[in-house]
């Protein structure tokens, strides 16, 4: 996966952006599939309501999670890798590995609410 | 000067911030057990009539559609009407009722920290490895360890009903009656002209912004004593010294401004501490805040309060580090490079 840290300038702009897209996409297709199969197998406890209902708070629990943890991992990363270093408790946690990570987390969450609105669409309405 | 590109960087986070923490929100209240409907028609209100709730409230509707018209509603900040704190008000009027309380204790709460933080952390570096700078290291551990919900009992126990110098909670005393003006107690008081109503408040308000204090002085002086021991040792202090300048005009003059720099950057998350502190203050004094609020819209699955609540939270805590990041580059201008 390319890394997401702005500040590394080996690769051109448009390289680096599509690169991302293509990250992306492949990370919302991973929660796609996440967000299908938790539907079909909540369908088999609930109705298909309650199913999909579930299924889509999850992904947008997984979503919004990664969205909030990737924007602060942007906007305070350094503050947090300053102060864990003048407190002397690192542990090794770098702004740009979270960015990454949540940059994942996002993306799946994404997909997974995508589909899980789908299954809900082909189920229910 | 900050570069506006560095602010604008700044400022376009805030929506992904705001975005997440809706969502994450509207998640947690949906997977939650409790039914908003029961909650409004009551435990004993008929199917019929719960199911009248449900469609009037749009419970009925997938999931997913609710969220679109929930982010729709919030991007035009249309936060809807409370179900059950105050029925049937704007979620907007109940938080500009509520707010500018906890604001006043966290400003309060924070000021109270850097007062007292900022020369204790100096002191203990200045001072460092004598009984001064153990006492401070102690008090400043105790001070991050103990919890709220232990020293806001503790101090009301102590100075409300054992030596009774203290009221135990609410804002103001009951034999007085202040205009809200601008919702600040104390601010209220003041331009009312009434001293005695003042005195009143500021009694009321010292445990809170004690308890909320003490936990950011402990934290601000760990920061300040670690960031002053590093400045205290780089060349151009030493420089400043050689050159025959006294001591306490070398830590005035170049230590403070770069030991700050640090500290200064740690206020942003001290302030989103101080918030997740006041929901637990202002429950054990009983203030009428956002966090109280917060709580009771919790307890009745008052859905629109508690995502506004938080989205408000989230909001105040973005802005407060954007202004922590602003004087920060201001500080050093090296960061916004």
């Amino acid at each position: 996966m390319p890394s997401t840290d702005s500040r590394v300038p080996s690769e051109p702009l448009l390289e680096r952006t599509l690169a991302l897209v293509v990250a992306a996409a492949r990370w919302a297709a991973v929660g796609g599939v996440v967000g299908v199969a938790v539907s079909l197998a909540l369908l088999t406890i609930w109705s298909p309501r309650a199913a999909t209902d579930t299924a889509f708070a999850l992904g947008a629990l997984v979503l919004g999670f990664g969205v909030t943890a990737w924007s602060t991992a942007v906007g305070l990363g350094r503050t947090i890798e300053g102060m864990k270093d003048r407190l002397e408790v690192s542990s090794g946690w770098t702004e740009a590995g979270a960015r990454e990570a949540f940059f994942v987390l996002s993306w799946v969450g994404a997909g997974w609410v995508v589909a899980a609105a789908a299954s809900s669409i082909l189920l229910v309405v | 000067m900050v570069s506006k590109r560095f602010v604008a960087k700044r400022l376009l986070l805030l929506g992904p911030v705001l975005f997440g923490v809706a969502t994450v929100v509207f998640a947690i209240l949906h997977l939650s057990p409790g039914d908003p409907a029961v909650a409004i028609a009551g435990q004993r209100a008929s199917q019929e009539f719960i199911e009248q709730v449900r469609t009037d409230l749009g419970l009925n509707d997938p999931l997913w559609q609710q969220y679109v018209r929930f982010l729709q509603d919030t991007a035009t900040l249309d936060f809807g009407q409370s179900y059950q704190v105050r029925r049937g008000s704007d979620v907007s009027d109940i938080l500009a009722d509520r707010l500018p309380i906890t604001i006043e204790l966290a400003i309060l709460g924070q000021a109270a920290g850097l007062l007292f933080g900022l020369p204790l952390g100096i002191l203990s570096a200045v001072k460092q490895d004598t009984l001064t700078d153990h006492f401070s290291r102690v008090g400043a551990l105790a001070g991050i360890s103990i919890p709220i919900y232990w020293s806001g009992p503790l101090l009301i126990l102590l100075f409300a009903q054992i030596l009774g110098v203290l009221p135990t909670s609410g804002r103001l005393g009951s034999t007085y009656f202040i205009d809200s003006t601008t919702g600040f107690i104390l601010v209220d008081t003041l331009l009312a002209g009434d001293m005695a109503a003042f005195q009143s408040a500021a009694r009321h308000l010292l445990m809170p912004v004690v308890v909320l204090g003490v936990y950011s002085m402990a934290f601000i002086s760990r920061m300040m004593r670690s960031s002053m021991l590093e400045v205290v040792r780089q060349d151009y202090m030493r420089t400043a010294r050689a050159k025959g300048q006294g001591a306490k005009t070398t830590i005035m003059k170049h230590g403070l401004r770069n030991a700050f720099i640090p500290v200064i950057t740690i206020i942003g998350i001290q302030f989103g501490s101080m918030l997740g502190g006041s929901v637990l203050t202002e429950t054990v004094f009983e203030i009428n805040g956002i966090g109280t609020l917060l709580v009771s819209a919790i307890n009745q699955s008052d859905y629109p309060v508690v995502q506004a609540t938080v989205l408000v939270f989230a909001f105040m805590y973005t802005i407060v580090n954007l202004l922590v990041d602003i004087t920060y580059s201001i500080l050093d201008p090296r960061i916004d490079q």
